[in-house]
């Protein structure tokens, strides 16, 4: 608490004040000059590719002095803030100066100021029953002592409440200031550096955590970084950076290739001779060649020949899961070639091998894109058929590659990126094996409501990320991927300029109006010998036989036993009005039945020569008059 | 994994030292203006105002702004000191400026010790000195 006397305030000079404000503001004008003298006054760390000074810790010394200063620019707001106090301060008391000045002119001769701190006031100079004064002026006196006492003790209160305000000022000065960035010579550099730059976004951070940041947020934020600074983050917090919507392509891309291949790296370097000791020692089982303890020692326990087939079982799941990660990251190694000799970047926006596997793979940059193709696949894609084979034989990046190849023969002057999104759980099958006692999976809308936030918020991101701002973003479905496309639409919006169905089961609406994007830019496409066209079909046994007929594959097991997927009448398909029907108001286009079956011809869409594909590009690239 | 540096060590020494000028003129600075703001002050008595008080604890953040800035500039010049005497050892009879060094130290490998080893320079008796940790912390300033 301030002490100070009227006597001490009165005697005071403020110009001091003055004078060292005016030193403070020409040091801030001459700190200033510190980006001049540490950064461009040396080419080698002006210049990001000086010749003299080239290589990564070279761009890790130009970004580490960037950063110093940086910081140092910024601090000079508290020399500011200390320069405005101190003038501040001045003009306050210098007019509290002059109110007291005032008062005490008032006062005259007649009156005198005394007191210490709260008991200020003013005394009559002469003693009342002087021959000079009356009794009625020294009641009047009285009165003026009062009145200016009041006055004398509230200003002086003033001036102290305000010395004590002045002080908290400044003592808070270095409230809000962020720590200095970390030293070059700091062990673990890179991490703390990376500490220290999430940390100045504490707030940010939270809203991200929670959920509540949208893409166009996290998006500008994220710009707010300097280039080396994002990337060290991306490498430094992958699991934050890597899923995160909103983030630019390139930068998610380091994140999530950082995750790939942490995964990889997780796994045991010796799997396959695990399986082989394993396979060797079961094979000795069964020729009779083990003569050892029914409690068979393998891998520092003992398990029976029931548990080491589950061992064993769980060896085969893992090197599966490390072959589809390892056939990924192969495949995005380098960039694609087309038969034209042009060639393009992969970005691997979304990588994660738990359960039946997600991925996010773009073939071209989305963010500096004209056109951009996001295609969700269907039933049966997973991890493991996202690179080509599996079972239902995707090869869901290759469809990706090759809508940007046909996209650039059908406006060879523009850019287009085509990105695989299968970052949801699709379901595994559409009928299930006979006394399976499992249901349809691709008879359920739950695959596609669980990915329908996600969905949204990935287009929004692609949205906020979008560095010309006005790229045509359509979005594409093969089978159930339409139906994960519709829902999203239904429940949660999505910000896409167009919407292609192929192969549709029904897209979760009863009119292509429904999808919020105006009937106009909705397409579908069915070929004529497609086995989803049963989906629409009553006959029971007709759909039964055709299936049985087709070369399905596991499928005709299953397509003999209970086929509720296949019950449904008419254009009413199993999730929804067919969008290739003309009631559901959307647009169609042609499509050929390339493939000799049923189950085939769903998968045909992507085929050489297929109208389909000519059709798509032309919709992708905006040459909507050119469909067939 | 190796870490290739082209360097010209003539020219990065000779910056890696105006960098140090530039720090010492900056801490210079700094320690100039706390010292001028307590100089300049005198007519206000310190047992008199309160803000005295406040404006110590804001100048002694500054002082230690200002040393941090100082250490930083100072240490990024070591980093780019060490990584030209390695280039020079690596390739000392280069008739050449140009050297490429195979395995330069990363930001995140490098210590002091490095700089030490590479350079031949003794470590200081005292490491924290010009450290901004060893400045006064809020509260603990006297007044200026």
């Amino acid at each position: 608490m301030s002490d100070l006397t009227w006597e001490a305030f009165l005697d005071t000079d403020f110009g001091c004040l003055e004078d060292v404000a005016a030193e403070w503001s020409t040091y801030q004008k001459n700190a200033l000059e510190v980006e001049q003298s540490v950064i461009d006054d040396h080419d080698i760390l002006k210049n990001a590719d000086a010749a003299d000074f080239e290589g990564a810790s070279a761009d890790e010394t130009r970004a580490y002095f960037k950063r110093t200063v940086d910081v140092f620019i910024d601090d000079l707001n508290y020399a500011l803030r200390i320069q405005a106090e101190l003038l501040l301060g001045a003009e306050t008391f210098r007019d509290k100066q002059l109110a007291l000045e005032d008062l005490l002119s008032q006062a005259g001769s007649q009156l005198t100021a005394t007191g210490g701190p709260g008991e200020e006031r003013f005394e009559m100079t002469v003693l009342s029953g002087s021959d000079n004064y009356s009794e009625f002026d020294v009641e009047r006196l009285e009165e003026q002592a009062a009145a200016l006492s009041e006055e004398f003790r509230t200003l002086m209160k003033e001036v102290r409440e305000y010395d004590d305000e002045f002080a908290a000022l400044l003592r808070a000065i270095d409230d809000d200031a962020p720590t200095l960035s970390p030293l070059l010579s700091d062990p673990n550099y890179d991490q703390k550096t990376a500490d220290w730059l999430l940390d100045l976004h504490g707030d940010m951070l939270e809203k991200i955590e929670s959920g509540e940041a949208t893409p166009e947020e996290i998006n500008d934020w994220w710009n707010k970084f300097g280039d080396d600074d994002q990337e060290l983050i991306a490498n430094e917090f992958p699991e934050m950076v890597g899923p995160l919507d909103g983030i630019p392509t390139e930068h998610r891309d380091i994140a999530n290739r950082v995750l790939l291949q942490n995964e990889i790296d997780s796994f045991p370097p010796n799997l396959d001779g695990q399986i082989a000791d394993l396979e060797a020692l079961l094979a000795s089982m069964d020729e009779g060649t083990y003569t050892g303890p029914g409690e068979i020692p393998y891998d520092g326990t003992t398990m029976d020949r029931e548990a080491l087939e589950a061992h064993l079982a769980g060896l085969y799941e893992q090197r599966d899961d490390y072959n589809a990660l390892v056939s990924l990251q192969d495949r995005i190694d380098e960039p694609h070639m087309f038969d034209s000799g042009e060639s393009v970047e992969y970005y691997l926006l979304g990588i994660d091998s738990a359960e039946d596997g997600r991925a996010i793979v773009a073939v071209g940059n989305p963010d500096t894109a004209d056109n951009v193709n996001v295609y969700v696949p269907g039933t049966g894609a997973d991890l493991g058929s996202v690179g080509g084979g599996g079972e239902w034989g995707h090869g869901d990046i290759g469809r990706a590659e090759k809508s940007v190849e046909d996209a650039m023969a059908v406006a060879p002057g523009e850019s287009t990126a085509a990105i695989m999104w299968l970052d949801y759980d699709a379901p595994d099958n559409v009928i299930p094996f006979v006394d399976s006692g499992a249901e349809s999976q691709a008879s359920s809308e739950s695959y596609a409501q669980a990915a329908a936030s996600d969905l949204s918020s990935f287009t929004d991101g692609l949205r906020a990320s979008d560095q010309g701002g006005s790229a045509n973003l359509t979005m594409t479905g093969h089978s159930y991927g339409s139906t994960t496309i519709g829902v999203a639409a239904r429940d949660e919006g999505l910000d896409v300029d167009n919407m292609i169905f192929v192969g549709s089961p029904g897209v979760g609406v009863e009119s292509a109006e429904d999808l919020g994007i105006g009937a106009e830019n909705v397409w579908a496409s069915r070929n004529e010998e497609d086995v989803i066209e049963w989906a629409a079909e009553e006959a029971t046994n007709g759909a039964a036989a055709a299936v049985a007929t087709s070369g399905a594959g596991p499928l005709v097991a299953g397509a003999a036993g209970g086929l509720a997927y296949w019950l449904t009448p008419d254009e009413d398909m199993i999730h929804g009005t067919d969008p290739y029907a003309e009631e559901f108001g959307g647009n169609t286009f042609t499509s050929e039945a390339t493939r000799d079956s049923a189950m085939g011809n769903h998968s045909a869409y992507w085929d050489d020569g297929n109208a389909s594909r000519k059709n798509m590009a032309y919709i992708i690239t905006g040459e909507t008059g050119r469909v067939t | 994994m190796s870490n290739v540096l082209k360097i010209d060590p003539d020219v990065v020494e000779a910056t890696a030292s105006a960098l140090k000028t530039v720090a010492e003129e900056a801490h210079s600075a700094g320690t100039a203006i706390v010292e001028l703001t307590s100089n300049d002050l005198q007519p206000i008595d310190p047992g008199h105002y309160a803000f005295r008080q406040g404006l110590a604890v804001a100048t002694a953040f500054w002082a230690r702004r200002i040393s941090g800035l100082a250490v930083r500039i100072t240490d990024g010049a070591e980093f780019m000191e060490t990584n030209a005497a390695m280039a020079r050892a690596a390739d000392a009879d280069a008739e050449a400026d140009f050297v490429e060094l195979e395995n330069a130290v990363s930001a995140n490998e490098y210590t002091k010790q490095d700089y030490y080893a590479a350079t031949g320079t003794t470590p200081p008796a005292d490491t924290t000195v010009g450290d901004e940790s060893a400045m006064p912390v809020n509260g603990e300033s006297v007044v200026v």
